[in-house]
């Protein structure tokens, strides 16, 4: 038997024909026989058509005037942006994933790490970079992240078949090692050429710090600008390897994860340095070892999606079978304001030219795609501040 | 969604504003109003369909089709307004009083004469005023609903899919809202008993 409260709850769902047949049936039944909630059901009918009554309101003249000239504006630069952007996506995700790479393999190859000083701090100044991905995957950020799933997996990852027992410690990146990564980042300050090797952006920045001092202490401060990255392993059998995964793949393309392309490019870049600094420095890794990483996938999330990732993987794997590692934030704000004193003074370079009488053509459109391009880079890092990069890696048993 | 929508779409996804603008006329005014419930007044409420439908125009061409367009739509709309609500509540900038005050002021203005009959006007008046200030007094969650349901007409289905949440929770959010609109509402029973009674 329901109580009256048990039906009074059902009472919209009643009135808006969203009961099933069952409890359709029930609520009839008990209205014919129950006069308080008859009547309470008469009130709440009587009430909706009351503020449902009131009329809508029409839309200010100016509405579609206004929106047309805002569309307008936003369909010139898009039709601008999307020639460069591809290129710079590219460029942002390889280099994250190269970062990540690099960070995991350093510690794989056994205290290495701190004594490649700048190596690692090369890296991590890489790494710094990678809200910018975070920033073209949220790129028309929130509209996006609302919108279907924007699902774009490429099968990139590295499946190196069978690894090697130990392997998986160095992926373990707890506390420790993750402040090892972390604080590489800040040993990175000072030191940020954004350099691609494919030509996208070549910028040498040294010399610029006390530049970039100073407009730091003129320009407006930006809000901080952080990102996260977290690594996790998932051991299962070595059968299992590729079921799981593609079961990763499908959990990441259902919460909007999108996976970071040219991850094979990117490591093999990253195993050629790691052995060369094995040979300069006497260790006795050789390529073929460092060839059998095991499967790495690396995501780039929003963070509530990010969480519902997370949840969804424990669901269907088995929370035992995976280890978080920490999370490692990184501040982007420095590389933000560096990367807006670089924008400045090329700003100001073009307009030395243009006052000049014989300015080179060439200059001016090279500055001016350079400033476009590097303005780009500041908007995508600034667009994505609730971006995570997770790097999964699956371990055979 | 029909032949001529599915053109639309496409046209729009290669970046035509024209087309554009003629697959989201129909939806306008409803996102408006939509927005006006959530918001509370007029000015932000165009400000933030502006907003919404911007970012639908450069986030279209990543449109799956998965979900409804009217869905999608709502879903941005909704979750820009209550964007800036939590902006709002981290500047305390309008306090309530000035937001009704402004509002009612701006609804005289809007509302087309003709929708309202000359022999009960100023009922009418009162009667909007009543409902605005009820509705604007539920919380937030419970507005959104409300507004999803019974001016939208979106099924619990629908709306569960706009705020992605579970339907229990949608029905279980319309049925509060509504008990606590017939809360407010039936003590003003007196101000419109006799035009409104059934």
């Amino acid at each position: 038997m329901i109580s009256c409260l048990g039906f009074r709850e059902n009472m919209s769902a009643y009135i808006d024909d969203e009961l099933n047949e069952v409890e359709r049936l029930s609520f009839e039944e008990h209205i014919r026989d129950c006069r308080d909630c008859e009547r309470e059901l008469d009130e709440m009918t009587r009430i909706i058509g009351i503020y449902t009554s009131v009329p809508q309101l029409e839309l200010p003249a100016d509405f579609h005037a206004e929106l047309h000239d805002k569309l307008l504006t936003v369909a010139d630069r898009k039709a601008k942006k999307d020639s460069s952007i591809q290129k710079t996506k590219n460029f942002f995700f390889s280099k994250t994933f190269a970062s990540i790479a690099a960070a995991a393999l350093l510690i794989f190859l056994g205290g290495t790490f701190v004594r490649f000083g700048l190596f690692s701090s090369k890296m991590a100044a890489d790494s710094a970079m990678a809200p910018a991905a975070k920033g073209m995957a949220t790129e028309e950020a929130d509209a996006e992240a609302e919108a279907d799933s924007f699902s774009m997996a490429q099968a990139a990852s590295e499946d190196a078949g069978e690894s090697k027992a130990d392997m998986s410690e160095p992926l373990h990146m707890d506390d420790g090692s993750a402040g090892d990564y972390n604080s590489a980042g800040d040993d990175a300050v000072g030191f940020r050429s954004i350099d691609n090797g494919s030509g996208t952006v070549e910028v040498d920045r040294s010399g610029t710090i006390e530049g970039r001092k100073a407009a730091l202490s003129m320009a407006e401060m930006p809000k901080s600008e952080m990102f996260y990255n977290r690594m996790a392993t998932i051991t299962v059998t070595a059968d299992e390897l590729a079921d799981v995964a593609e079961k990763v793949r499908l959990i990441a393309i259902e919460n909007n994860g999108e996976e970071i392309e040219e991850a094979q490019q990117a490591l093999s870049d990253t195993l050629k340095g790691a052995e060369e600094i094995a040979i300069q420095d006497n260790e006795a890794v050789s390529y073929s070892t460092v060839e059998q990483i095991p499967t790495q996938i690396v995501f780039v999330f929003s963070q509530t999606q990010y969480e519902r990732f997370v949840n969804d993987l424990g669901d269907t794997l088995g929370a035992a079978n995976i280890h978080m590692g920490a999370f490692v934030s990184e501040d982007m704000t420095d590389t933000v304001n560096s990367m807006i004193e670089e924008s400045e003074q090329i700003g100001l370079q073009l307009q030395e030219l243009q006052n000049k009488e014989k300015a080179g053509t060439d200059e001016i459109a090279m500055l001016k795609q350079l400033k476009e391009e590097i303005d780009g880079q500041v908007e995508m890092v600034r667009l994505g501040s609730d971006f995570v990069t997770v790097t999964l890696t699956i371990n055979p048993k | 969604m029909g032949q001529n929508e599915q053109y639309l779409l496409k046209k729009a996804k290669a970046g035509d504003v024209a087309a554009f603008e003629e697959l989201v006329e129909n939806y306008q005014k409803k996102l408006f109003n939509l927005a006006y419930r959530i918001v509370g007044n007029p000015e932000d409420a165009a400000d933030m369909v502006q907003e919404a439908l911007i970012r639908i125009f450069r986030s279209i061409a990543k449109f799956k089709e998965q979900s409804s367009f009217s869905t999608w739509i709502y879903r941005i709309t909704t979750n820009v307004c209550l964007d800036e609500l939590r902006k709002r509540k981290n500047k305390k900038e309008f306090s309530l009083d000035q937001e009704i005050h402004g509002e009612d002021g701006d609804m005289k203005r809007q509302i087309k004469s003709d929708d309202i009959l000359p022999d009960n006007a100023a009922e009418r008046e009162e009667l909007r005023e009543i409902v605005n200030s009820a509705i604007n007094s539920l919380p937030e969650d419970q507005r959104v609903v409300i507004s999803l349901r019974d001016i939208q007409g979106l099924t619990y289905t629908e709306i569960s899919q706009v705020l992605d949440c579970p339907e229990g929770t949608v029905k279980s959010r319309i049925n509060r809202a509504r008990n606590a609109l017939k809360n407010v509402l039936s003590q003003k029973r007196e101000l419109f008993f006799e035009e409104y009674v059934r």
